[in-house]
């Protein structure tokens, strides 16, 4: 599954919204209940999914799908 | 950004894709940040479904003190009071005594467990605000280091005082039969994973890991249906490879892999091990197994390293049948349902029959090495039991065991002699045979240090060596009260024609040395050489650099080595011996 359908999956999830509301385009703020737990929810769960360890500054870095989908993207190629 | 310590009161509700009604609401008190458990409480993939409402961070004995705190009165999202509350606190915020010593600032522990009663009291008067109260024992961070050559140390080390905070704790609850203390030692211990994340707690000061979150509320969920009844009361297993390995059909019984010094078969017999303790624990066993039937019973029953035997077993189906018609059968005879079973096969496909015929049936994946069965088992959290839903009959066998122990240990007081005729040490003598041979053979090739004349002899060897006239080979198997050692020793002998007798291999697993059983068995072979006619016996014992044991044991035994004092070889009373000699 690529990258994108993948953080759509996990975002949806922790974000409590159909899938297809993710874009790649959306930011934190078109969803509702992206608060700080919420963010922290985010953080384990794409670290979860993608058996990967982010750096503090990448996890407070995180405001928008495209960056989640970058950083996961420079994870794997690393 | 925002730390969740500053957040309300909030509640955790589940993704409403998978909604369902939810089945216990659950208030959770704590002084550190554990919102992140309230997803994983709410996932009805592990039933129950636990909706948590989260209650103001770090007030705990306010809200279990005052019972006007806004927390008690209930959220939209509650319209009726908890089902459960949990309390999670941590050690050096719940007790800042304990934070002097932590932090090297210096405490009594007279003080520190002066405020555990303190927060006992405060638990205890909130205690029948919900039929149930869970309570998060304490355990040190896992990222901290404190100085280990005193950690342990009597009232003064971390470790030490933790221990004893524990335990006050537990001892102040006791009373109230519907409070739970929740073993966190172990939810940190049992993960392969850290259980602390420092960038979470760096962010928010969460003090835990995802992972850890995701183990407590699995184990939070797991006491919770056992204290409900709901604990899983029946294991059906298959037999090959799965209780033993290799295939009895075409092994046959001196095949099959199970005990010995190997770690196939000591991965089956750990399985085994596991399982009987399970069974100790009042939960039944059966076998479903496409075997021939007496086959399968001769291999249950005469086996001589099965730990498991047909008494341990409440219901057998050995035939060619389909499984699951099998399973049903089973669960008919003991009029149990599927949701209070487990299915153990190592066989994917008889796996997936059963989980489809019963959706609500167990039927975990046993792991792909089967090193980790024996782990595997262990580590299931399936079949929990408050002591209110325990089956009455293994609750009586529990208490009956548990008294004869401490009245065993009362009366042994200090005298190892009095501890060993505690034991109840019963010694089996079993002639060599096809089924015992790997395991006699075994005993000779591994054995080192209770060994002695570290003769190494391959199965044939040793069964045409004992198979000529004057030669004796007699295996023996230890079990005590509290378990059973299996086949543990060798002994063989020769007796000549002119009366003189030798003893040629005497070997004793390490596992059952200490005891006398070796005098036991030395007397046992000497008074069987007698009667058959010798007059004198040797035991020639070679030195080898490990086997100090058994030179130390002999050289008390002898008129003049080799020859053996026979006044000085004698049967302890504390040994019950049971011969199935020829």
């Amino acid at each position: 599954m690529p990258v994108f359908e993948r953080v759509q999956n996990v975002l949806a999830r922790v974000m409590q919204v159909p899938q297809q509301q993710v874009r790649l385009e959306s930011r934190k703020d078109d969803f509702a209940h992206w608060d700080s737990i919420r963010h922290l929810d985010l953080i384990m769960e794409i670290e979860n999914a993608f058996s990967c360890t982010l750096t503090m500054n990448e996890a407070t870095a995180i405001g928008s799908v495209r960056d989640v989908v970058d950083l996961i993207a420079k994870k794997v190629a690393a | 950004m925002t730390t969740l310590a500053n957040c309300s009161t909030r509640s955790i509700s589940q993704d409403p894709a998978v909604s369902r009604p939810a089945a216990v609401r659950a208030l959770l008190v704590a002084d550190t940040v554990v919102d992140p458990i309230g997803r994983f409480l709410a996932d009805p993939v592990n039933a129950p479904a636990i909706q948590a409402q989260i209650a103001p961070y770090n007030q705990v004995r306010q809200i279990l003190l005052d019972t006007e705190h806004p927390a008690w009165r209930q959220s939209q999202d509650f319209s009726e009071s908890p089902n459960l509350l949990i309390i999670w606190t941590t050690p050096a915020a719940a007790v800042p005594a304990f934070a002097g010593l932590l932090e090297f600032r210096g405490a009594d522990v007279e003080s520190i467990l002066a405020e555990v009663d303190e927060l006992a009291d405060a638990i205890l008067s909130s205690a029948s605000r919900a039929p149930w109260v869970f309570v998060v024992s304490w355990t040190l961070p896992p990222y901290r280091r404190w100085v280990q050559a005193r950690s342990m140390r009597h009232e003064t080390g971390a470790a030490n005082v933790l221990m004893r905070m524990n335990l006050r704790l537990a001892e102040r609850l006791a009373p109230a039969k519907n409070i739970v203390l929740l073993d966190s030692q172990y939810w940190h211990a049992s993960l392969q994973r850290p259980s602390h994340d420092p960038k979470l707690q760096a962010m928010a000061q969460v003090s835990y890991s995802r992972d850890l979150f995701v183990k407590a509320a699995a184990e939070i969920k797991a006491v919770y249906r056992g204290l409900r009844g709901q604990g899983r009361k029946l294991v059906i297993c298959d037999l090959d490879n799965t209780l033993w390995g290799g295939i009895l059909g075409d092994d046959g019984i001196d095949g099959l892999q199970l005990g010995g010094h190997d770690g196939i078969g000591q991965s089956f017999a750990g399985m085994q091990c596991e399982l009987l303790s399970l069974r100790r624990r009042g939960v039944l066993l059966a076998v479903c197994s496409k075997n021939d039937h007496q086959a399968a019973i001769d291999a249950i029953e005469r086996h001589p390293e099965m730990l498991l035997r047909l008494a341990d077993f409440v219901s057998l189906r050995i035939n060619r049948e389909d499984k699951a018609a099998n399973v049903e059968a089973i669960l008919r005879e003991l009029n149990l349902l599927p949701q209070s079973a487990v299915f153990l096969d190592d066989h994917p496909a008889e796996r997936d029959r059963v989980r489809r015929a019963f959706p609500e049936m167990l039927v975990p994946d046993l792991p792909q090495d089967i090193a980790a069965y024996p782990s595997f088992v262990a580590s299931l959290d399936c079949f929990e039991a408050g002591e209110q839903t325990t089956e009455d009959q293994a609750r009586t066998e529990l208490y009956r065991i548990e008294s004869k122990r401490r009245a065993a240990r009362a009366a042994a007081g200090d005298s190892v002699q009095a501890w060993l005729e505690s034991l109840n040490i019963r010694v089996t003598i079993l002639p060599l045979d096809r089924i015992n041979l790997p395991r006699a053979a075994q005993l000779l090739n591994k054995t080192n240090q209770f060994n002695m004349s570290v003769r190494r002899m391959s199965d044939d060897e040793l069964w045409r060596w004992s198979s000529q006239p004057g030669r004796t080979a007699l295996l023996f198997s230890v079990a005590d009260r509290f378990g059973d050692s299996g086949i543990t020793g060798l002994i063989t002998s020769e007796l000549r024609g002119d009366g003189s007798a030798a003893l040629v291999d005497f070997v004793m697993s390490c596992r059952v040395m200490g005891k006398q059983i070796e005098d036991a068995i030395l007397a046992r072979m000497c008074r069987r050489l007698t009667e058959a006619g010798a007059t004198s016996i040797s035991a020639s014992c070679v030195q080898t650099d490990k086997n100090e044991p058994v030179r130390a044991f002999l050289a008390g035994k002898y008129a003049s080595p080799p020859l053996l004092d026979l006044s000085r070889v004698g049967a302890p009373g504390h040994i019950a011996i049971e011969s199935r000699e020829n």
